[in-house]
């Protein structure tokens, strides 16, 4: 759970793309946030609203046009070198959505996770070995499988590798892009448990990029929603899916609810080349007014720890409560029997 | 409140066509298998299902289940080397009796397939106008150059695309995802189809646009009567939408009924654990993951394809294979023991 000391926090983050024709595309404008120390942040929206670049520049693999961004106390928005290394590279990782792509396919799983040590210099190469062979038991992966290529393993067992070499040198933060958007449910589920294990075990803190609404509504404690380049809403995860107060937020938690409470947008998603003046979101308000054209909406705390970027904050209500949508009673073949299989 | 999306009425769409009498699709006992290194894969192992006439029907599955082989084998789409038996009968057609020719026809007119990714299914150097005026002309040869245009106007508008002329003259590259996927089902619906295949319509979208997606095909069913059948990994997306729910596991049918009832109370052990390992089911606490993997396609289980992970094998599970039967009506299962701790049947004929 959140501590008062946030691990990560970013203020008034920026970021601009130089377009052809000399344009600007701005794809992230003035975002905030804090990650708890041990807690799990999920970040939500649309493809193209953000999220990923806000990750990128939270873990300094881009850098912001305006902004800045502080982790474990340091403002590291302007780190080189060493320092980078040191303060930055060895203490945030991150795992990718795809786990077929972002492992070399032509590296052993041993060697894809000695290698932050070894880049690191952390440990001899004996030492290495043993780090390896704990951390594939630790995710669930038999020590075995180091001599085997990536090919040879599932999507599961993968990402369970690539879970594990964002953890070899024991980060504080992980950044997670859709870490199980390529799984099944069934071996979904198998990751998020290990996810959740890990997080217990180590104190770790996540930032949980996903478009998945089910996933974040179980494993954040908060949740940020995006749209456009800018954060609408922020708050406690059961709070926001029972009392959205943005609309945008609304429409988004309303798919959770039974079909008469859904609440769909009207149109598309605007270009972010020509993004609406005022609220980013008005082109496609339920509740939009002359105000919303002329001024911006700010972000701002509307209850304790809720904050939200509207000029009408709470006044778009998704009817009926956040609740499963499928809770299945069990067949009546399912319950304790007596000899059981093993896994 | 309820908002949606700026569709017109559609009164714009015509109704298909075709529409004879029988079911849309139906496919009885079809086994795919496919070549390979090491022997064939059998990919599809005696599949059954119906799809009637203005019916909504899901496909649902993990990957590896048949689900996307089973839509490509009613249009004989399969790669080639692909050994289909069994019959597939798709809007009055014998598919696997007909020749190319025909197929072609069917292809393009009364059968049409949606794929999961929109941009793919557009030619990148083509103006969308262009594809779907061809689209339309291929479905029906008598139709006039200007006569196409009106009725490919008229479909985009009846989509919910905002001022067809001037998307006609787009790119697809100039377009949003949401939009891409109205497209291609407007292209599908210039040939006046009798029934839509749909591979994962939704599974490239955003979660709002998903729904509007969704809320379309749904209308197209109501207001056109055109059958439609979706091949889907999310249960979730689908329960409003479909009507009944086919549910796949490792190249079998293992349960079927109307989707509302399959979802509340399944009869098949897999069903129910792939319910309850969605994040929605879960209150608090772990999700409750199946153990395990599918059965690859080579290999050949003696019994039930689902045992290994079973929360409730028995020993007969392991050495007999089950059939789909009905269990209660209107639902089928595809487990020795779909009616609980009675006396296991012992033969579990259909």
């Amino acid at each position: 759970m959140s501590t008062h000391a946030p691990v990560a926090r970013v203020n008034g983050l920026v970021k601009d793309f130089r377009i052809p024709g000399g344009r600007v595309l701005r794809a992230v404008d003035g975002v905030s946030f804090e990650v708890g120390r041990g807690e799990t942040l999920g970040l939500v929206g649309e493809s193209g609203s953000g999220k990923s670049t806000v990750a990128r520049m939270l873990i300094r693999l881009d850098r912001p046009t305006a902004g800045s961004v502080e982790f474990e106390g340091a403002d590291i928005t302007a780190l080189r070198g060493a320092a980078l290394r040191r303060q930055v590279r060895r203490r945030m990782a991150m795992v990718f959505q795809s786990s077929s792509t972002s492992l070399n396919p032509y590296q052993r799983v041993g060697e894809v996770l000695a290698e932050p040590l070894r880049v690191h210099r952390v440990g001899e190469a004996g030492a290495r070995g043993r780090a390896v062979e704990t951390m594939m038991e630790r995710v669930g992966l038999d020590p075995a499988f180091a001599g085997r290529y990536p090919r040879e393993l599932s999507g599961g067992q993968r990402q369970r590798v690539g879970i594990a070499r964002a953890l070899m040198l024991d980060p504080s933060l992980i950044v997670a892009d859709e870490p199980t958007a390529s799984l099944d449910v069934s071996v979904q589920a198998q990751v998020v448990n290990l996810l959740q294990d890990l997080q217990r075990d180590l104190g770790l803190s996540y930032l949980f990029i996903t478009h998945d609404l089910g996933l974040v509504r179980h494993l954040s404690h908060r949740v940020a929603v995006m749209y456009l380049g800018r954060l609408v809403e922020v708050g406690d995860t059961a709070q926001v899916f029972a009392e959205p107060a943005h609309p945008y937020a609304a429409m988004l938690v309303s798919m959770r609810r039974q079909a008469e409470h859904r609440i769909l947008p009207a149109g598309e998603i605007p270009s972010p080349i020509d993004r609406p003046s005022g609220c980013v979101f008005r082109s496609r308000c339920p509740i939009a007014q002359a105000r919303c054209e002329r001024d911006v909406p700010p972000l701002v705390e509307i209850a304790p720890g809720r904050r939200a970027a509207c000029h009408f904050p709470g006044e778009l209500r998704p009817g009926g409560t956040d609740a499963p949508v499928h809770v299945p009673a069990a067949p009546p073949l399912v319950a304790p029997l007596t000899s059981q299989k093993g896994r | 409140m309820k908002i949606r999306g700026a569709v017109k009425t559609a009164a714009t769409l015509r109704p298909p066509a075709g529409g004879g009498a029988g079911a849309a699709l139906a496919m009885r006992d079809v086994e795919v298998s496919l070549p390979s290194a090491r022997g064939s894969l059998r990919i599809l192992r005696g599949v059954t299902f119906t799809v009637g006439r203005g019916e909504v029907v899901a496909v649902a599955g993990e990957s590896g289940s048949g689900k996307s082989t089973s839509i490509l084998a009613a249009l004989r789409l399969l790669p080639p080397g692909a050994r289909v038996t069994g019959s597939i009968v798709l809007d009055g057609e014998d598919v696997l009796a007909m020749p190319r020719r025909g197929l072609r026809g069917l292809r393009a007119g009364r059968a049409r397939l949606v794929f999961q990714d929109p941009w793919r299914a557009l030619h990148p150097m083509k103006r969308i106008g262009a594809q779907l005026v061809e689209s339309a002309r291929t479905a029906d040869p008598g139709l006039s150059a200007a006569a196409a245009r009106e009725l490919v106007e008229h479909t985009l508008a009846g989509v919910g695309i905002p001022d067809p002329p001037a998307r006609m003259r787009s790119y697809p590259h100039e377009i949003s995802g949401g939009q891409a996927q109205r497209i291609v089902i407007a292209m599908a619906l210039v040939a006046r189809p009798a029934v839509l295949l749909c591979d994962e319509p939704t599974t490239a979208l955003d979660v709002t646009t998903q729904a509007q997606i969704l809320e379309l095909l749904r209308r197209l069913n109501r207001e056109l009567g055109i059958s439609i059948v979706i091949a889907t990994h999310d249960l979730d997306v689908i329960a409003d939408v479909a009507d009944r729910l086919v549910v796949m596991y490792a190249g079998e049918v293992v349960e079927e009924g109307p989707t509302a009832e399959v979802l509340s109370a399944p009869r098949h052990p897999y069903t129910w654990s792939l319910l309850r390992a969605a994040p929605g089911a879960a209150e608090g606490g772990r999700l409750r993951a199946i153990e395990g993997r599918p059965p690859s396609p080579a290999e050949e289980p003696a019994g039930c394809a689902f045992a290994a992970r079973c929360p409730s094998v028995h020993e007969i599970c392991t050495t007999t294979r089950p059939e789909p039967r009905h269990v209660l009506p209107g639902r089928a299962s595809a487990c020795l023991r779909a009616e609980g701790y009675g006396p296991v049947p012992a033969g579990g004929g259909r």
